[in-house]
């Protein structure tokens, strides 16, 4: 019975042991790595000794380095009777993960605040490492689209967006303003 | 003689081994943050992070799921063993050893699960247990704009099949005493003075 005993200690040791001796002889080199992910450790610059999980971080490092701003595609097209615009964009999903873009709407204010009008997208999935286009559509004034276009011509939008609403993946974001939105870039 | 089966053990042992070989393909708990961006599933065998599509795993926290995996092993097949003989001098030393472990394990994953839902509420940061709900972060982390996402969180197979193993091991303990009853003999049993009373009233 005593032999029982000290069996089921012994085993109760080693079980407990093994593994954590195991850990410590292979991060002998680099204790750190046993509480940090390897992965996490390439990141912050530091060098992660585990090769195989290490490269789901590079990964990661190397969608984001890969991301670019969506691309216009040709010229906006515009309803003068209605006031409704459609703009189309080309944008590369640069993750490994298919990217669903559920909402972008915005209401587009000139620089003295003035309302020119509101865009919006058409949800859509864009597949791991594909293009999509992202379609902007929305209501300006005729004014407005004057102002757009000479200000596009200058190669800077000098207009800003109020309330704008992203949901990317589920993640939803509400900017009260967003100044001055800069560039566009047009491949058409 | 009829051969003495520990029933409870027997199907504790059964499900604390079917329990680990699910909890290997299936975490106790899962937490998503939208639409599978952000994945952490928790449990004692098998605790990952999930976060742009990519899994991660702490090394210090794999070797205790390894520790964890040949515990459940060592008490599932310990508990069969002892099932099938209760009565022998060595039984109860092995259901001493495989009773407790599940029944603990499953009690510190639910205190450090709830203990660590909790801390992050006190941030400000609440995360249902089991359920969804839409998760705001505070205002002072995301410089005026608001960020929220759906939040779902969910139990799942393994930790329902850990709370069973656990308490048929409990059941295997209570039921041990029960098995062991007719072996001990009346003369051991009885009560001196109650018998001496007897005797002496008749």
């Amino acid at each position: 019975m005593d032999k029982v005993k000290v069996a089921l200690t012994l085993l109760s040791i080693a079980i407990v042991v093994g593994p954590l001796g195991f850990m410590v002889y292979e991060y002998r080199d680099n204790l750190l790595g046993i509480f940090i992910p390897p992965e996490f450790q390439s990141l912050l610059g530091g060098s992660g000794s585990n090769s195989q999980q290490s490269s789901s971080t590079s990964n990661i490092a190397k969608s984001l380095s890969n991301f670019q701003m969506p691309q216009a595609i040709g010229s906006p097209a515009y309803n003068t009777t209605t006031g409704a615009f459609n703009y189309p964009f080309n944008f590369t999903n640069p993750f490994d993960f298919p990217v669903a873009l559920n909402q972008f709407s915005a209401e587009v204010v000139g620089p003295n605040n003035e309302t020119l009008g509101n865009v919006a997208i058409q949800p859509i999935n864009i597949g791991a490492g594909q293009n999509g286009v992202i379609n902007v559509a929305g209501n300006l004034s005729q004014s407005a689209v004057n102002q757009l276009e000479s200000e596009f011509q200058s190669g800077n939008l000098h207009v800003s967006l109020k309330n704008v609403t992203v949901n990317v993946a589920g993640i939803t974001v509400n900017i009260p303003s967003l100044s001055n939105i800069g560039s566009l870039t047009n491949t058409g | 003689m009829v051969r003495k089966i520990n029933w409870f053990g027997l199907v504790a042992g059964i499900v604390t081994l079917v329990m680990l070989v699910l909890s290997l393909y299936m975490p106790w708990w899962q937490l998503t943050i939208g639409q599978n961006l952000v994945k952490i599933n928790a449990s004692p065998v098998y605790m990952n992070f999930g976060f742009f599509g990519s899994q991660f795993t702490i090394p210090l926290i794999w070797a205790l799921n390894v520790i964890t995996i040949l515990t459940f092993t060592a008490c599932g097949l310990l508990m069969l063993i002892y099932s099938l003989a209760p009565t022998k001098p060595y039984a109860k030393q092995l259901l001493q050893f495989s009773y407790r472990k599940p029944l603990y394990t499953l009690v510190a994953f639910v205190v450090i699960l709830v203990a660590v839902v909790l801390g992050l509420r006190y941030f400000g940061v609440s995360f249902p247990l089991n359920g969804s709900t839409t998760l705001t972060l505070p205002s002072n982390w995301t410089l005026g704009t608001t960020v929220s996402a759906l939040v779902s969180g969910y139990f799942e197979l393994p930790f329902w099949f850990a709370i069973a193993a656990a308490a048929l091991c409990l059941g295997a303990r209570i039921y041990h005493g029960h098995i062991l009853q007719p072996l001990i003999k009346p003369e051991a049993t009885a009560n001196p003075t109650a018998t001496a009373a007897t005797e002496s009233l008749s």
